[in-house]
């Protein structure tokens, strides 16, 4: 997992970048989440551990509360699979899986320490494993930390940009013959600061942002966060245990509690020192229970049924209601094969009721207590198939229906929207958003040569989309546009493409592109927020064994993202930001030091220090990207059998 | 109250219920919090005192009940002599709730040298000059004097801009906390 290696201090999104598809939306430097295929928040599901995220991940400022130092490894799953994790998972899943525990005996572990030049970010993540001498029970304890100053764009520092992260997990497990159980428990906890300069009141104040080269106010280099900040914590317990059935297969089972306490810390007049404006405490807990069955006929999957309930109290001003979700699944997936040909499928369906709990009109304290209640229910299905030629050579092909329920605030938002200067009203009548989705690829394999070409074609009923306002809400405070969740029939498709080529043996050229297209049906328009088209190439150099530095390797990445030109003027405040090209590179050697393999490597994001700004960043308005960044990792296993440990 | 069925699900939401799924057993009977929108004002008043004659007063307010979104605000319009010197004073600034008035004046004055009235009159006759200061000698703008010319109409713009730390004496800093236009007409 050297790729994984090379991300280590960044966040979960920022570490997902390197998959084809992927991309990120941004509130400032350090609120980074995924996107798939266009899509993110209430489209994209988190896996962490095991257990389907549940924070508030509908606000696209609100960032996943993963510690990526957990992962061992990032997956994203589309396809036939994806059925498994729930029907909302329109753009696709992302799982984030930690090391399975190692019952071997002994103690080990590992320190991993990222130092960065751009915030002066330190990172340090502390590892600890290992199994009772019977190898019955096997534990891991793990902490990490991360602490950020003000990011850095070129010419000058973001003021408030900074954040601090602590968060820890611990499992034990225990195994004999045919069972396995496993507890493990994680906490998330992080400050974040939010640039100062994408505070606005009015659509006055944002148009004079907007018109400004640069902020007003400019940071310096400092660790300390004021207001606007969020405080996030995300405690999960999980028990897990599965139990090989003779003649049926592998029976899973699952139960998880997490809770999820969001507090958001404005700029106003009534600033008491510790008084949130807005909090938020969602309570989740899920029951899972599938088999893996045994092979039946050449079918191999799994089968199984998920429960869920949850619960949304708030506190503050309002933005959401207080709610109570209950949800139920059933599904199957299975898989054939034959000769050089492969054929899945899987169902799914998913039953939701959720009741609300709000006054009627939000905003006055006499309105009556409304409960208003809905229920959705809906059946996913995805087939496919791939077929293996000669050469190395691979062709897949699939279809999946999919669709979602209307996420809470799709349904009930109210009120303005800081830093955007926007008034967002949901609304009650919205139905289920329905997918279709056809895909296909041809991926190759071989000695020199290797690579994949997919294409997806994503059909969508009634998708829910925030319409930019065009018409003002007036107010005392100005003027603010009227932004409504509206449903359109739209069509998402496009391309991701990747190819490396081994030109010599020390010598590897990659190229890949990526592309979406977005657009309403109804009126032929591009839709807003969609990446824009991004191309890549990379060298990498995998130099010779010198004095006692082994494995080293050496990689410069040039990256050119096209301007998002399909969005008129129109559809936006300001046009969207220009094209822009960057260059990173990555140098990473191990090094024996007291007979420990030690992993060295320097990074350097943006290396020419090039100021761009990204059309998918909501403060591209206020303030450019960051500037050059250099990244110093290390990692330094320690214990009993270390070379063991050190390859996850 | 809306309610948004498909068939199966209907059939399925009481078999849900009736499951008592995880947990749904304990009474979730919290009560909702109370209305707080942070730092609402939902009225402002001016009023215009003739310098001459001090019993000349007159009042404009500017009243949004419902806060933001819901109806437009409620904005009286001003009348003033022609030729005239008055002395303009914003003598309430309310966050009114249905069942509450809160006066955040003294709020503001505590908070001076974080805050800045501008007073933007267009079309009228009329010029309007901040007279007060805050502790750090900065311009505050809760008093100010308007002085009328010749008859005629326009308006008068009235921007309280919250200057956190970066209060120069100018409008540009910070961000706004209203910003209101009352329609002008001197006679």
């Amino acid at each position: 997992m050297r790729e994984l290696a090379l991300t280590r201090g960044q966040t979960l999104a920022e570490a997902l970048q390197r998959v084809p598809g992927l991309r990120t939306i941004q509130t400032g430097p350090s609120i980074v989440k995924p996107v798939i295929h266009g899509m993110h928040s209430n489209r994209v599901l988190i896996y962490n551990a095991g257990v389907r995220q549940e924070g508030q991940q509908w606000g696209s400022e609100h960032a996943p509360e993963v510690d990526p130092f957990v992962a061992s490894r990032l997956t994203v799953v589309k396809g036939a699979a994806s059925v498994m994790y729930g029907s909302d998972a329109v753009g696709g899943v992302i799982l984030v899986e930690p090391e399975a525990l190692d019952y071997r005996p002994g103690l080990r572990g590992r320190v991993e320490s990222v130092l960065m030049s751009n915030n002066g970010l330190g990172a340090l993540s502390a590892t600890a494993e290992g199994a009772r001498p019977q190898g019955l029970l096997g534990y891991r304890v793990q902490l990490s930390t991360r602490q950020a100053a003000n990011a850095r764009v070129p010419g000058y520092y973001l003021k408030n940009t900074g954040f601090q992260e602590y968060n820890g997990s611990a499992t034990v497990g225990f195994t004999k013959n045919a069972f396995a159980a496993e507890l493990y428990a994680s906490t998330f906890n992080s400050r974040l600061g939010i640039f100062e300069g994408a505070h606005i009141g009015n659509t006055t104040d944002l148009l004079a942002a907007i018109e400004r080269p640069e902020p007003l106010v400019k940071g310096d280099f400092s660790y300390a966060i004021g207001r606007p900040y969020q405080l996030i914590g995300h405690h999960l317990v999980r028990a897990a245990a599965h139990y090989e059935l003779p003649r049926l297969g592998k029976l899973h089972l699952r139960y998880s509690y997490q809770r999820n306490n969001r507090e958001e810390y404005d700029l106003v007049r009534q600033a008491y020192e510790n008084e949130y404006q807005l909090r938020f405490n969602l309570t989740t807990q899920a029951l899972d229970t599938y088999l893996d069955h045994r092979p039946l006929g050449g079918l191999r999957g799994k089968v199984g049924v998920s429960a869920q309930h949850q619960q949304n109290y708030y506190d503050g001003r309002y933005l959401i209601p207080f709610f109570t979700n209950r949800s139920l699944g059933a599904f199957a997936t299975e898989r054939w094969s034959r000769g050089h040909l492969e054929l899945e499928a899987g169902a799914r369906y998913d039953a939701r009721h959720m009741q609300a709990r709000l006054r009627e009109v939000p905003t006055d304290q006499r309105s009556p207590e409304i409960r208003p209640q809905f229920s959705y229910g809906q059946l996913t299905g995805t087939v496919g198939a791939a077929y293996q030629l000669p050469a190395g050579w691979r062709l897949s092909a699939g279809a999946a229906r999919g669709w979602r329920p209307p996420a809470i605030n799709e349904l009930f938002s109210q009120g303005v929207h800081h830093g955007s200067a926007r008034f967002e009203q949901g609304d009650r009548s919205l139905r289920e958003e329905s997918t279709f989705n056809l895909y296909g690829g041809v991926t190759k394999k071989s000695e020199r040569l290797s690579g994949e070409l997919n294409v997806y074609h994503n059909r969508l009923n009634n998708y829910i989309y925030l319409r930019p306002g065009t018409e003002a809400v007036l107010t005392v405070r100005g003027a603010f546009l009227a932004y409504q969740y509206v449903q359109v029939d739209a069509a998402l498709y496009g391309t991701d493409a990747t190819a490396s080529y081994r030109v010599a043996d020390w010598l590897t050229a990659t190229a890949s592109y990526s592309a979406v297209r977005a657009y309403n049906r109804e009126t032929g328009r591009h839709l807003e927020l969609i990446p824009a088209d991004r191309t890549a190439a990379a060298l990498r150099l995998t130099l010779p064994t010198w004095r006692g530095l082994a494995d080293n390797a050496l990689s410069l990445r040039v990256e050119h993202t096209a301007r998002q030109w399909r969005v008129r003027d129109d559809q936006d405040f300001a046009p969207p930001p220009a094209a822009y090209t960057l260059c990173h590179l990555d140098a990473s050697t191990e090094a024996h030091l007291l007979g420990r393999p030690v992993a060295l490597s320097l990074s350097v994001y943006n290396l020419f220090n090039t100021t761009y700004r990204d059309y998918l960043n909501a403060f591209r308005y206020f303030a450019p990207e960051v500037g050059r960044n250099v990244a110093l990792r290390l990692t330094v296993p320690f214990g009993q059998s270390p070379a063991a440990s050190s390859t996850p | 109250m809306t309610f948004a069925f498909s068939r199966p699900a209907s059939l399925l939401a009481p078999a849900l219920l009736a499951l008592g799924l995880l947990g749904s057993c304990s009474k979730d009977e919290t009560p909702l919090p109370a209305v707080r929108e942070n730092e609402l004002i939902t009225s402002m008043r001016l009023k215009f005192v003739n310098q001459a004659s001090t019993t000349d007063v007159r009042l404009a307010t500017c009243k949004d009940l419902d806060g933001q979104g819901g109806n437009p605000p409620v904005i009286d319009p001003i009348t003033l002599q022609a030729n005239t010197v008055y002395t303009l004073t914003v003598d309430a600034v309310l966050n009114e709730t249905s069942t509450t008035s809160e006066d955040v004046t003294p709020e503001i004055v505590r908070e001076a040298t974080n805050h800045l009235f501008v007073y933007k009159p267009t079309g009228a006759p009329l010029t309007v000059v901040v007279t007060d200061k805050d502790s750090q000698g900065l311009p505050f703008g809760l008093q100010a004097r308007a002085t009328t010319a010749g008859p005629g109409s326009g308006s008068l713009r009235v921007v309280l801009r919250h200057q956190v730390g970066t209060k120069d004496g100018t409008e540009t800093p910070g961000s706004t906390d209203f910003d209101t236009t009352f329609p002008v007409t001197i006679r």
